[in-house]
């Protein structure tokens, strides 16, 4: 209704415009009139008809013409005051008068509607230039929705919904869709609708041939082919819809389809390169878990088979050492099974401290003891400072600490190294310090090596790559922490401070 | 036979190294050891070994590179001790010249056996090729075969596999390895090539072709001709 109205308004306000400039053109012409032949003044109507019809309308220009004809025919030419012309060439005149004023009219109008043609090109051009910079600032899906509906509210004066699919080509099931937007359609068979567009892969519902008594209209957001979900936009006011709207509706459909298609692949890749990191890390987790399993398993099967054997078992001495074997064996297998359930247990948080005051010294020679079973040749030196106050740890755990750091000190030195472990009093801690003389760390990074499953060198020294992290953790849950530096000439040091007086809270927690 | 048999272990692990030593000596071999892959290379160079017995994860250099470096210079029967039993790791090794492969954990008398089966071998290997076993005869002058007592007709490509089985018994053979040497070289991608002349043979030869004893497959990597039970 709106439209009409202002139409009409327009019209109106054109006329006026063109009989004004008329009357204009006319007074002026009275005034030359006493100068000039009458004849000449069809001339400045002409100019004047041209001039007006760069600004006016096609029928405004007829309209122009015949005014200007009739004025100048009444007013100028003999017998004045009458529509009527004597002289046969003024006859030829006024002719050629409205044959040149209809061929400027018929021009212009050309003019105009290519004018027209271009402009709105260029208006297309920067709307779509609008609607691809606005969607290239899209970061997710939900902000290219959000942009995507802001143009169209733009451009198109409606609101819009997006109903998205989570599979594409798949049939369009309400279980699979995702609506998102300004409104749901109130539409009794809005399937009917969709299963159209689908099955088309054109649009449908108002101003289309499918459809067309509703109030939306339906349009498929076509990737690979394939529809990835739908474009509603509430139309109930338009009456009309543009060739170009169309063009532009086409152009963001095409832009949001892209966008989601793009989406979509980096949620793949992204998924794709998660699951490449943790194939990886199963696999050397796979890995080392079955050497660090398979290999004491081999001396406790290889050595218990043995018992079995009559020829191995005739020296009493053999069984001796045989029997210790397998109980290294086993010693060294509930070592792996211990890691691997210390990290399970730390990572789900299950681990609970059970505090208790301890001797730092007994701890860590408790701890001395239990690796030296497996690597006797080594050699420990021991550095205590007087008078050290007891600490209230968790000591099952804080043994544990000392038992990794120790046995990777001793996997990493080179024998005939000994292992210096020296303990001091700090004003918070208390800091137990354990160098050794091997290779050091090798990653730039010192603290790499508390990361799960690093290995530095894995072919040499097999192992898990737990040991550290479980360390790190344990003392964390301590409020303590372990750090790691590089000695020279060679050696690492590990500094492990445990805090003298533990919080209450701690006991609690 | 084996009395004063050699055999090198390559072995980081000190407990497998005491295994081996211990359920090795006690059948009458005499043990020498290697913690790395250098001192295996020069130990087998200068110590010269009857047998070897080879872990693939070594701390200085990979096992499959030790293994590569012997078969440069020598022939002596290698066997691969290793926790890797992926098939792909141990056609490799196969392929590059290993003579046998037994993953941890294993059986010391299975693997005192499989050392047996090497040695002999090699000692065979400087006599006569095998030209009868279980049953089977065959003549190499007249290109016949044999079963008990019966002639079989065999197919030349069946007869040269055949007599590839009979040169390598108790052995791995990895396809590569058959298709090389019964196809040729330019014939190693075929692999379905054993797989049918192998049911042919098992056929032909074998007393019950479902049930194999003669012609062994190691699924994954490749076929053993077995001469004994």
């Amino acid at each position: 209704m709106n439209v009409t109205k202002t139409d009409l308004r327009l019209s109106i306000k054109r006329f006026a415009t063109t009989t004004g400039f008329l009357a204009l053109l006319t007074t002026l012409n009275y005034f030359l009139d006493q100068f000039i032949d009458y004849r000449a003044l069809g001339m400045i109507y002409l100019m004047g008809i041209a001039t007006v019809s760069l600004y006016l309308k096609n029928y405004n220009i007829i309209l122009a013409t015949f005014l200007g004809a009739i004025c100048w025919n009444l007013l100028f030419i003999p017998p004045k005051f009458t529509l009527t012309i004597k002289a046969p060439e003024d006859w030829a005149l006024v002719v050629l008068y409205l044959v040149s004023g209809l061929i400027i009219g018929t021009l212009m109008k050309r003019l105009k509607e290519k004018e027209e043609v271009l402009r709105a090109e260029k208006n297309r051009a920067t709307q779509l230039y609008s609607i691809t910079k606005a969607l290239s600032s899209a970061e997710d899906v939900t902000s290219l929705n959000q942009i995507i509906r802001g143009e169209i509210r733009n451009i198109f004066k409606c609101s819009s919904c997006l109903i998205l699919h989570e599979i594409p080509g798949m049939d369009f099931h309400p279980s699979k869709m995702t609506r998102v937007g300004d409104f749901i359609p109130e539409m009794k068979d809005e399937h009917l609708v969709i299963q159209s567009v689908v099955r088309r892969l054109r649009p449908a519902g108002k101003f289309t041939d499918e459809f067309g008594s509703s109030k939306y209209l339906y349009y498929p957001l076509i990737g690979e082919k394939k529809i990835i979900g739908i474009l509603i936009l509430d139309l109930f006011s338009h009456k009309y819809f543009s060739s170009d709207d169309w063009l532009i509706l086409d152009a963001m459909a095409r832009q949001l389809s892209t966008g989601l298609l793009r989406e979509r692949f980096e949620i793949d890749l992204r998924g794709k390169m998660v699951n490449e990191e943790s194939e990886r890390i199963y696999k050397t987790l796979l890995n080392s878990v079955s050497h660090e399993i398979r290999t004491p398993l081999s001396a406790i099967k290889g050595f218990s088979s043995a018992l079995l054997d009559r020829e191995l078992t005739n020296a009493p001495e053999r069984i001796q050492t045989i029997a210790e074997e397998i109980s290294h064996g086993v010693e060294r297998l509930d070592y792996v099974v211990q890691n691997l359930l210390d990290m399970s247990r730390l990572e789900s948080g299950n681990l609970k401290l059970k505090l208790d005051y301890a001797d730092v010294v007994e701890t860590v020679n408790a701890a001395v003891k239990k690796v030296k079973k497996l690597h006797a040749e080594k050699t420990v030196q021991m550095h205590a400072e007087p008078d050290l106050p007891l600490i209230y740890v968790d000591y099952f755990l804080i043994e544990q600490v000392l038992e990794n750091i120790i046995r990777n000190a001793f996997l990493y030195t080179p024998p005939n190294t000994p292992l210096e472990i020296d303990i001091e009093k700090e004003e918070h801690y208390i800091n137990i310090v354990i160098t050794d003389h091997g290779p050091g760390v090798q990653s730039t990074n010192t603290d790499e090596i508390f990361k799960k499953f690093y290995r530095q060198r894995p072919q040499q020294t097999g192992g898990l790559g737990l040991g550290l992290s479980i360390c790190k953790s344990i003392l964390e849950l301590h409020k303590g922490y372990i750090s790691v530096e590089n000695t020279s000439p060679r050696g690492a040091k590990f500094s492990l401070k445990i805090p003298r007086e533990l919080d209450r809270e701690l006991h609690t927690t | 036979m084996n009395t004063y048999s050699r055999i090198l272990i390559i072995d980081d692990e000190l407990q497998i190294r005491k295994l081996l030593n211990i359920s090795l000596s006690a059948r009458q071999f005499k043990v020498i050891e290697a913690i790395n892959g250098r001192e295996a290379i020069s130990f087998t160079g200068t110590l010269k070994p009857d047998a070897i017995i080879l872990d693939l994860g070594l701390p200085d250099i990979s096992g499959l590179e030790v293994l590569r470096e012997i078969r440069t210079f020598s022939d002596v029967p290698i066997i691969i001790l290793s926790v890797q039993d992926e098939s792909e790791v141990i056609v490799q090794a196969l392929d590059i010249g290993a003579d046998d492969y037994v993953t941890k954990p294993f059986e010391p008398k299975e693997l005192a056996a499989r050392i047996n089966v090497c040695l002999r071998r090699t000692l065979k290997k400087e006599s006569a090729e095998v030209t009868q076993v279980r049953g089977i005869r065959i003549d190499l002058d007249s290109r016949l075969v044999f079963k008990d007592g019966q002639e079989v007709k065999l197919t030349s490509t069946e007869y040269d596999l055949l007599k590839f089985f009979l040169k390598n018994p108790n052995k791995i053979l990895t396809n590569r390895q058959i298709l090389k040497e019964v196809w040729g070289p330019s014939s190693v991608d075929n692999l379905q090539y054993p797989r049918v002349y192998i049911r042919h043979l098992r056929q032909k030869l074998e007393k019950n072709p479902d049930e194999p004893i003669l012609f062994i497959t190691e699924s994954g990597v490749g076929y053993r001709f077995k001469t004994e039970n």
